[in-house]
């Protein structure tokens, strides 16, 4: 029996061991962290004691030392490092039969590396089954004899003997021994590290240092409504300790066995309340995990030259490289890059790193950073190579691309050990062949192991880190979030790759382990304060929530929501200030007239877009501030609209020479001119599915009925009864009221002639609604077609016969289907055609005068009203004008 | 003394540990506690509290439950002799338990722990199963359980991959001809065609025979058949119900004489009815559909007058056979009228290639999606049930149980009435190998009235069929269950209870009323319940509907702040919905009144305009050429800038927005409040790409001071709003700022703003009917009684996709092509069921709202009235339902009151907005001055004090990796060589090569040149340790290797160094450091050692000054050496 010695107090177990400590006696540590509170304490002895200098105390963790003993053996066997391990593993996965649903990926490597080293520390691996094994479990036995094969025959040493390899080493005498070993705050050692400790104190002092606290430094235990207000409100006792109670704020620490379910959270708790961590010289708040590698912006952008291959070649990947403020050439050209990416959402192609090459040649020369990436990227496309070989790529995408360029602190740290991943992954795997996707998924895995400091100092600034590393440790006041049933004890590990017998013997692997391991915990978390206040959320995810039954006392409720109730602690953040004296609504900015140079003529579908909104006018027509394309998959109505008017065009324009001239309708022709048009329209985007989809909802099949023959029927119809196509895409311009000093072009889509009847009819190609007759004659909101009625009444495009009855209409062009397809002219009589064109001109003189006083007020016309969002639908700047008409009514 | 309620038999019977038990609960029963008894009384009954295993639906259940079992045990040494006799009961159970639980020789405090006591979700469940054995339930190894938005999002990914990879398959591809006409049919429209699978693929539990379909067959014959089969099937019970009602009529049994009078009679009609009356099968349809055209109007109705235009011959209306047709049952008409004017009974080509072409491309998309899935080790629910049922499949469940420590021999199911056909699977897998009597006990209870979750899957039927027990079709199990109804009511008076089974019971929920409806049984006070007042009633009749519901919304502002005053400490008000359509108006309402409400997932996040704008800023950072946001910047609420400064900014000039902008920065034209705004912005566009989005957004938001902004735009609410979204931010965040804002949006999409923080403590709650479900109130307002729950948004939806009742299966049917106006026979009988199931499960929301209230029931509704003042009723709602009930011949001018039972009504058209002010704002006291700690001291190492820069890694600077160690860092070489030294210089013999090699392959060199590189190395410690310098000094008296000292350098400055050796020869202390580096190619060595000796210094002096003050020397004692390795030459440092 090694002599134990129990103290109360984590304080207590530090002051003895300074005190009782010499330079040649060696602490064994559960975690770095204790060593370094130590040494601090030490530290402030010393500069209490006007000391000059000192010998720290020597610490380390068992794990440590242990290797630092196998170092002096100089055996002619070395442990494999970690990942050499898991090569090795997926080396031995591929050379035993294979299992349904297993790959020899990374994961099961890791998972089998994780089961071989947990039996190995109970001293399990080598044990035959105990009970009939699954055909898993006989699939783990044959993958390890692999494993175990491999470490021979490259000349590893097995990790599973080193405790027996020291073991004999100490008994031989070999190993070189302090004068005493101090075994602090170890609480479940494995079966080999305790033979180890026993055989030590053969030959050494040994002696076992635990904390065991009493359930009386509890003073306080909460419970709060959720996590956010357990977090907020434990942030806000953090404050008062430190302002109230004067208490170090390193002094205080917030702990919890859940660490990793509040660590993010909280952070931005206490980013909100106190601002970011600290600078150089103080600090508020140090957190003793910071994020994994994998997750920093800084891992993302270094690997977006690979996981643009991996993830599909896709365009926004590649937008992602151009817009990384850490690709120094790319920056530099970034206006150009950003061109191309609009107009690579536009038009594509969305996916492919061949497909754009192709489709950036034309302006390569232009850009000269097309050249940079083409020249980082092409070695990472496609083919193989061995691990070493894509890690030289990588660099040397980075090099050409100027990556990292300058970095801040956190990004160095970061940057600093991507760079020891890939040195290593370098010599790991410098003999594997593999694909990118492989790289990809070693780099993210071997990333995904680092874990980088968090922000702050240990010695300054409230303290947050997890309850395993506290043990040993001691501050004034401890706060310990989510004590909850569910989280302390931690649910049994699910461990699929052992036995059910084999679980009962590892710590974790039952209900039962766990409770005795979270026993020993909590009398250590009790040690860590005299002043203890545990906390837990009611609810988590609608789900109540009991407090762990390792503390029996009672819970009492608690609340904070800072939001609502002012609390002192809170209301230095801006946010909460605001929320609760909220300051009046400011004035409206005023108005005041817009200067922008105004155009000579408009088209007269921006004519329809001044007169229904004058404020969407200055911003899509004269300010020409489009929206970002959205790369939504597919045609926009707009698009097909075009395409559409433009099929039909051409198709009018070739074939209405050959109806001239023959002056008959031959429907074959007809279709054949229109199967032309189409084709013509189409072909220089063949292969996009959705351009497939339009040729075939224009001209059908034996299932679908085509809208275009639908429309040629119609035609036809027309052109028996004597109609003919007298102009089509006729342009015009100059059209201007009298004292309007605004004029107008635009196109006419197509004019037709009764030349029995004297009748010219406007028409107006729509591929969608159109608007209903009150709309036109009564409301006069159309504003198209009496601008075309006027350009042919003026003359400004001719007119088959002047002095005709004018007409003018649209021709639906939606769907074959009833109401979706026809001509349709709104019966208006001249009169009433007559009125409209008189209120047009009237409006677009009033359109002229407001642009030349700078007046662009958000009014639609017509407003919204309920769901019908009225001119505001599809419109993209309601964030800019403001306009609050359309938030009043909620649809019925 | 309080006496027993009617229902204490079923009570007792209920706690029964050998008997197994369907229990129907409805509200207010006190489920909970008779299923809290049943568990406590079971636990005295088994050897381990896992033998007992509480399944609910949802976490909450779960979460109160357990809780409450807590709680039970907690208090049972305590009995309060005050306490109900349940409470009593109930402590009593526990205390038993403890007691039970103690002679087996358990510890009943480990025992009994929370997380021990198996009381779980039906997913838990599942979940702990499949991470078990995730091999055999065929998942990746890690995976983690989506749900809500992040499901959502992985949805999206997965269709946005689907249509890129079919977009590049050629153009013959199966798929991709499958999307290009589906496409066509959804009129191009690829939005609508995602919609359309991702709602499949959250639905594909359903869809198994059609899944099948797309992975074996490319043929459209497989694709007819079951079409047909599934219409079949769907008509089926129709078609037979007409055929037996038909046959019982007069007209079907004379039919022979029938057409033989027609015949005679030469009347054209003979010619197209059927010689024999049609059967109940498909292949009859035609045949019915002539009937129904001979005999109904186009509405369904008989026809009043047979006449030749119809067919018949002249005089027809007065021959008896006219009186025959006319005498046909109302059940036959409406039968038969649902087969007049239906297309006939074939799937056309059409239909057929386009069920083919979705099932193609859902079987497509299925496939991506669980790719996306498994690479991102992502199950969301119906994966991890179908996960489970596969393993249950593969392993018995008791041996699986057993992986879990689970000795399974009772099982409670809770809320039964909500289970899904993949979750009673599951039951039956779990109770495999059970008999009823051999001790294992089943009990389930519910409320079928209660089925409200039709929409996540959940099937009353189950609930009702296993009334008198479980059948498992699959195991071939019947497992007997005894029936046990609870009937007493403990929430509500007895009004209000009487009100409930006079309407419900005989009108809304009678089976009457809808066929697919559960049976009511009506409900009985609590002993001790108090009379209370009857329910209201107030309808808003009015022209204008909008003006209508507007005075609804003052009607009920008026109510809420009438009631809020006189309510007790713990009493509060429920303001329920039955859909969110209006909630804006009765928000607003109640904010004019200055009552503050409480409200749950009412408003939409993104439609806060606060959430706009930093949606819209989270926009222009992330995309830098994005014009439009960039121009909303300087809309936004931090510093609003009229659009004559955005057009400004915006002129068409070079660059990008950011470039714009720091010009017109630098301008006189800038107003100068737009200055600080402007440089944060590009702050934060620079810093973005760099930290995560959400930390970027958020500084700019204290550095711009725009939260006063925000409160000014939106009060306390926007404030919490945009704390929200950036939460949300930080949740999406992927550390690529463009993939981190459309991840947002998706999130933003699914989202709810929080409660108002000025409404915190109040005591009225405005919440959904489904989120109410489980409360209860003191007050309960229901408005918006006219809520028709068929009226959705959009029109016909693309697809259906109904349970076939009785069947198990599911049928699909697609909506009409754009082109066509007619839908097809299976869809207009699937939109029918689903008619028919979303009115039932209306019903039952009508009956969950009514019954949460205790005391007071108060109902609104409005009811447009046309010009000539008839009030126009919805077709269906609730209000439609009580009219149904109450059958009034006109409405009261002003107060009536409606009885059988009593319901006060009053009409009326307008209401006054009720005056009132909200609640002054908080006194705001000053904040605490918080303020960041100073360190103690400074740390600093020595190794840091060598002039220039160095490798990473190493533990000393060097600048030349040799030839020929290609894989050894400098640093790790000197590190060896130090190791050897110190080895050697303690009198150790230096270890042999292997040693030395093994060393160097952990640290990467290729176990082919470890050998070689080690001999090296040996060979240069060796020869150190022969130089007669350092053989002298390992001779020393005081010799000390890797000596770690620290030491105050100045007043606040700690500096810590580990020297390499110190060793006193007599009266001198040498001082050595050792560095193993060497010139490079082109340098001579004097030169090199000249440049090392001033690159070091610092760092040998600084250790000299250390080791002298722990020493207690004067530092001149000490005399500093840097000995390089490479030539043994050692340098004394002047
Ligand atoms: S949203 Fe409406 S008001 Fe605003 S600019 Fe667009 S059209 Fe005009």
């Amino acid at each position: 029996m090694m002599p134990e010695k129990v103290f109360p107090s984590g304080a207590e177990l530090q002051e003895f061991l300074l005190a009782s400590a010499t330079p040649d006696s060696l602490i064994l540590v559960p975690h770095q962290r204790l060593a370094r509170q130590l040494w601090h304490r030490q530290r402030l002895a010393a500069l209490a004691r006007g000391a000059r200098a000192w010998e720290p105390l020597t610490y380390r963790t068992l794990g440590a030392w242990w290797q630092e003993l196998l170092d002096r053996l100089w055996l002619p066997q070395a442990p494999p490092p970690p990942l050499v391990r898991l090569r090795l593993w997926r080396r031995a996965i591929a050379a035993a039969p294979p299992l349904e649903g297993i790959a020899a990926d990374l994961t099961w490597a890791a998972a089998l590396e994780e089961a071989y080293q947990l039996l190995s520390r109970h001293r399990l691996a080598a044990l035959p089954p105990q009970e009939p094994d699954s055909a898993l479990l006989r699939w783990r036995r044959e993958v390890t004899g692999h494993y175990e094969a491999l470490l021979r025959e490259e000349g590893w040493l097995s990790p599973g003997s080193l405790p027996a390899l020291l073991l004999n080493a100490l008994e031989a005498g070999r190993l070189p021994l302090p004068s005493t070993v101090s075994v602090a705050g170890l609480e479940a050692p494995a079966p080999g590290e305790e033979e180890f400790l026993s055989a030590l104190a053969r030959h050494t002092r040994v002696m076992h240092l635990r904390v065991r606290g009493h359930p009386e430094a509890v003073r306080e235990a909460w419970v709060l409504k959720d996590m956010q207000e357990e977090m907020a409100w434990v942030a806000a006792r953090l404050v008062e300790a430190a302002v109230r109670e004067g208490l170090a704020p390193h002094r205080v620490a917030v702990t919890s066995p859940a660490m990793g379910a509040y660590q993010e959270d909280f952070r931005r708790v206490l980013r909100e309340l106190l601002g970011p961590a600290g600078g150089p010289e103080t600090w508020r708040y140090n957190f003793s995990l910071g994020p994994r590698l994998t997750d920093t912006p800084l891992f993302a952008a270094a690997t977006l030259p690979v996981s643009f291959f991996v993830r599909g070649e896709r365009r926004e990947d590649l937008a992602a490289l151009f817009f990384s403020p850490l690709y120094r050439r790319l920056q530099e050209a970034r206006d150009g890059l950003a061109a191309w990416d609009r107009r690579f959402r536009e038009e594509g192609p969305h996916r492919g790193w061949e497909a754009f090459r192709r489709a950036w040649q034309p302006q390569r020369e232009a850009l000269r950073a097309l050249g940079v990436l083409e020249e980082a990227l092409t070695p990472l496309a496609g083919g193989g190579g061995k691990g070493a070989d894509w890690v030289r790529r990588l660099r040397h995408a980075w090099q050409v691309l100027g990556f990292p360029g300058g970095l801040s602190e956190p990004e160095e740290d970061a940057w600093r050990h991507l760079a020891e991943v890939l040195d290593e992954l370098s010599w790991v795997l410098e003999e594997e062949e593999m694909g990118l996707p492989d790289f990809h998924a070693w780099l993210t895995h071997a990333a995904g192991a680092v874990e980088l400091a968090g922000e702050g100092r240990e010695e300054t600034g409230f303290q947050v880190l997890g309850l395993l590393e506290t043990r040993g440790l001691e501050f004034d006041r401890v706060f310990c979030l989510g004590m909850t049933s569910g989280n302390f004890p931690g649910p049994p590990r699910p461990l699929p790759l052992l036995s059910p017998w084999e679980k009962r013997q590892v710590l974790g692997g039952t209900a039962a382990s766990q409770y005795r391991f979270a026993k020993a915990l909590f009398a250590g978390l009790l040690g860590t304060a005299p002043h203890l206040v545990l906390t837990r959320p009611a609810v988590v995810d609608g789900e109540e929530q009991v407090g762990t039954y390792l503390w029996v006392g009672q819970w009492e409720p608690a609340g904070l929501n800072p939001l609502s109730t002012p609390h002192p602690a809170w209301l230095a953040v801006p946010a909460v200030r605001a929320a609760l004296a909220p300051p009046p609504p400011p004035p409206e900015p005023s108005p005041g007239p817009v200067k922008v140079p105004l155009p000579a003529e408009v088209r007269i579908t921006h004519v329809q877009t001044g007169l229904s909104c004058p404020c969407r006018f200055l911003l899509e027509v004269l300010l020409e501030m489009g929206p970002l394309p959205e790369e939504e998959g597919g045609l926009g109505a707009l698009e097909r609209g075009q395409l559409l008017h433009k099929v039909v065009a051409r198709f009018v324009r070739s074939f209405g020479p050959v109806l001239e001239a023959t002056g008959s309708w031959d429907d074959d022709l007809a279709r054949r001119y229109l199967e032309e048009a189409v084709a013509a329209t189409l072909d220089p985007q063949p292969d996009d599915p959705h351009l497939q989809a339009e040729r075939l909802r224009w001209l059908g099949d034996d299932t679908i009925p085509g809208l275009l023959p639908a429309w040629l029927e119609l035609e036809k119809q027309r052109f028996r009864e004597g109609w003919r196509w007298v102009a089509v895409e006729q342009d015009f311009s100059g059209l201007a009221p009298e004292d309007c000093s605004l004029s107008v072009r635009g196109r006419i889509d197509r004019l037709d002639h009764h030349p029995e009847r004297g009748e010219v009819v406007v028409w107006d190609y729509k591929s969608g609604n159109i608007p209903t007759r009150p709309v036109v004659f009564v409301r006069q909101e159309e504003y198209q077609l009496p601008g075309y009625l006027l350009a042919v009444r003026r003359g400004a495009v001719a007119a088959p016969e002047p002095g005709s009855v004018l007409t003018a209409g649209f021709i639906r062009l939606k769907s074959p289907r009833e109401g979706h397809l026809g001509h349709e002219d709104y019966r208006g009589t001249p009169e009433e055609w007559e009125e409209v064109m008189a209120a047009w001109e009237d409006r677009l003189r009033e359109l002229a005068r407001r642009l030349e006083a700078g007046v662009f007020p958000a009014q639609p016309a017509p407003a919204p009203r309920g769901a019908n969002q009225g001119a505001c639908a599809y419109c993209p700047y309601p964030l800019l004008c403001g306009y609050r008409g359309a938030e009043e009514e909620a649809g019925e | 003394m309080t006496s027993a309620p009617v229902d204490q038999g079923a009570r007792d019977q209920a706690l029964h540990p050998g008997r197994s038990f369907h229990i129907e609960a409805p509200a207010g029963s006190g489920k909970t506690a008779v299923l809290l008894a049943r568990y406590l009384g079971l636990l005295s009954t088994v050897s381990d509290p896992g033998e007992i295993v509480a399944l609910t639906f949802t976490r909450k259940a779960a979460g109160e439950l357990r809780s409450r079992v807590v709680q039970v045990f907690l208090n049972r040494a305590d009995p309060d002799p005050e306490a109900s006799p349940v409470k009593l009961l109930l402590q009593e159970l526990a205390s038993r338990a403890f007691r039970h639980l103690d002679r087996l020789g358990l510890s009943p405090t480990e025992a009994l722990a929370p997380e021990r006591l198996q009381i779980l979700t039906f997913h838990s469940l599942c979940s702990q199963l499949v991470a078990l054995a995730p091999q055999e339930a065929g998942l990746p190894l890690e995976f983690t359980l989506v749900e809500g938005a992040e499901a959502q999002w992985l949805l999206e990914e997965a269709l946005e991959e689907l249509r890129r990879r079919l977009a590049a398959r050629p153009p013959g591809d199966v798929g991709r001809q499958a999307l290009e006409r589906r496409l066509v049919r959804l009129n191009n429209n690829w939005q609508a065609l995602a919609g359309e699978l991702a709602s499949l693929i959250s639905r594909r539990d359903c869809l198994r025979d059609f899944l099948e379909l797309a992975r074996l067959s490319q043929d459209e014959e497989g694709y007819r058949q079951l079409s047909l089969t599934r219409l079949g099937q769907v008509l089926a019970p129709d078609l037979e119900a007409l055929a037996a009602a038909w046959s019982a009529t007069e007209l079907a049994r004379e039919w022979g004489g029938f057409l033989a009078y027609l015949h005679q009679q030469g009347a054209p009609l003979a010619a197209t009815l059927p010689a024999q009356a049609p059967g109940g099968t498909l292949a009859d349809l035609p045949a019915w559909r002539q009937l129904a055209q001979a005999f109904l109007t186009q509405k369904g109705t008989l026809r009043k007058s047979l006449t030749t235009a119809e067919g018949y011959p002249s005089g027809f209306n007065k021959t008896p056979w006219a009186g025959r047709i006319k005498a046909l049952p109302p059940e036959v008409v409406e039968l038969l009228g649902r087969f007049r004017d239906v297309p006939p009974p074939v799937i056309l080509p059409e239909e057929v290639a386009a069920l083919q072409d979705l099932v193609i491309l859902l079987g497509e998309a299925l496939a991506v999606y669980e790719e996306v899935c498994r690479r991102q080790g992502a199950l969301d629910f119906i994966a991890l049930e179908e996960a489970a049922l596969r393993l249950l499949d593969r392993e018995p469940a008791p041996d699986l149980l057993l992986r879990l420590d689970l000795r399974l021999h009772h099982l409670l199911v809770d809320e039964f009435q909500d289970t899904s056909l993949n979750q009673k699977r599951l039951l039956c897998r779990l109770l495999e190998g059970w008999a009823g009597g051999d001790g294992r006990t089943l009990t389930v209870v519910g409320d079928p009235k209660q089925s409200i979750y039709g929409w996540r899957e959940a099937r009353v039927e189950i609930f009702l069929e296993a009334r008198k027990g479980l059948k498992c079709e699959e195991q071939g199990l019947h497992f007997p269950l005894q029936p046990l109804d609870l009937t007493t009511n403990f929430r509500s008076t007895r009004r209000l209870i009487d009100w409930v089974n006079g309407v419900f019971g005989e009108t809304v929920l009678s089976p009457r009323a809808n066929l697919r409806q559960v049976p009511f049984k009506p409900a009985h006070p609590g002993p001790g319940a108090g009379d209370g007042e009857p329910p209201c009633l107030m309808v808003f009749c009015h022209s204008d509907k909008a003006a209508a519901r507007e005075a609804e919304a003052r009607w009920l502002a008026d109510q809420v702040i009438r009631i809020a005053p006189t309510l007790g400490p713990e009493e509060r008000v429920g303001i329920l919905l039955f859909a969110r359509t209006h909630l804006s108006v009765y928000l607003a309402a109640l904010q004019a009144a200055g009552q503050t409400v409480r409200v749950q997932e009412g408003l939409r996040l993104g439609d806060s305009r606060v959430v706009q704008h930093l949606h819209n800023l989270a926009k222009a950072l992330s995309h830098p050429h994005d014009d439009l946001a960039w121009a909303g910047v300087l809309t936004g609420p931090w510093a609003p800038q009229p659009l004559a400064v955005v057009a400004q900014v915006a002129q068409p000039g070079e660059g990008l927005w950011p470039r714009r902008l720091a010009r017109f920065l630098e301008q006189e034209e800038c107003p100068p409040e737009l200055v600080p705004v402007g440089r944060a912005l590009l702050a934060a566009a620079a810093a973005t790409g760099r930290l995560p989005l959400w930390e970027v957004l958020r500084d700019f938001l204290d550095q711009v001071a725009a939260w006063e902004g925000l409160a000014a735009w939106e009060g306390p609410l926007g404030v919490a709003n945009a704390r929200v979204y950036l939460e949300l931010l930080a949740r999406a965040e992927t550390a690529l700022p463009q993939a981190t804002w459309k991840k947002a949006g998706i999130f933003l999409a699914e989202a709810y703003q929080p409660p108002d923080p000025r409404a915190q403590a109040s005591p009225v709650e405005l919440i959904t009917v489904h989120g109410a479900k489980g409360l209860e109130f003191d007050w309960v307002l229901v408005p918006f009684l006219d809520w028709n729950p068929l009226s959705g948004p959009e029109g016909a939806p693309p697809f259906l996709l109904e349970e076939v009742p009785g069947t198990g299966c599911h049928a699909l049917a697609l909506a009409r092509p754009y082109w066509e106006s007619q839908q097809s026979l299976l869809y207009r009988h699937l939109l029918r069921l689903r008619e028919e199931r979303i009115l039932a499960e209306a019903r039952r929301v009508f009956y969950v709202a009514v019954t949460r209230a205790k005391t007071r029931l108060l109902l609104s509704a409005v009811l447009p009235v046309s010009a000539s003042g008839k009030e126009s009723l919805p077709s269906q709602s609730p209000l439609t339902w009580l009219w149904e009930h109450y059958r009034p011949e006109s409405l009261p001018e002003g107060r009536g009151c409606w009885s059988h039972p009593e319901l006060k009504v009053q009409v009326c058209s307008e209401w006054a907005a009720p005056g009132g002010v909200g609640a002054p704002p908080p006194e705001v006291p000053p904040a605490w001055d918080f303020r960041p700690e100073a360190a103690a001291y400074r740390l600093s190492q020595v190794t840091h004090l060598t002039h220039g820069s160095f490798p990473e890694g190493g533990r000393e600077a060097e600048e030349v990796t040799e030839e020929g160690w290609p894989h050894l860092g400098a640093g790790e070489r000197g590190d060896l060589l130090h190791r050897l030294l110190e080895a050697g210089l303690r009198g150790e013999a230096l270890p042999d090569a292997a040693g030395v090699a093994a060393a160097m392959r952990r640290r990467g060199v290729p176990a082919a040149l470890a050998p070689t590189a080690a001999r090296d190395i040996l060979t240069e410690a060796a020869a150190c340790l022969a130089d007669p310098f350092l053989r002298e000094l390992a001779a020393a008296a005081d010799l000390r290797q890797e000596w770690l000292l620290e030491g105050l350098v100045t007043p606040g400055e700690i500096r810590r160094g580990r020297p390499d050796l110190l060793a006193r020869q007599g009266d001198v202390w040498w001082l050595v450091d050792f560095k193993s580096s060497r010139p490079p190619a082109e340098m001579a060595w004097d030169d090199f050692l000249a440049r090392e000796v001033e690159r070091h210094r610092p760092q040998l002096l600084a250790y000299r000054e250390l080791a002298a003050a722990r020493l207690g020397l004067s530092p001149d004692s000490l005399r500093p050496v840097l000995y390089f390795t490479a030539c043994q030459r050692r340098v004394d440092l002047p």
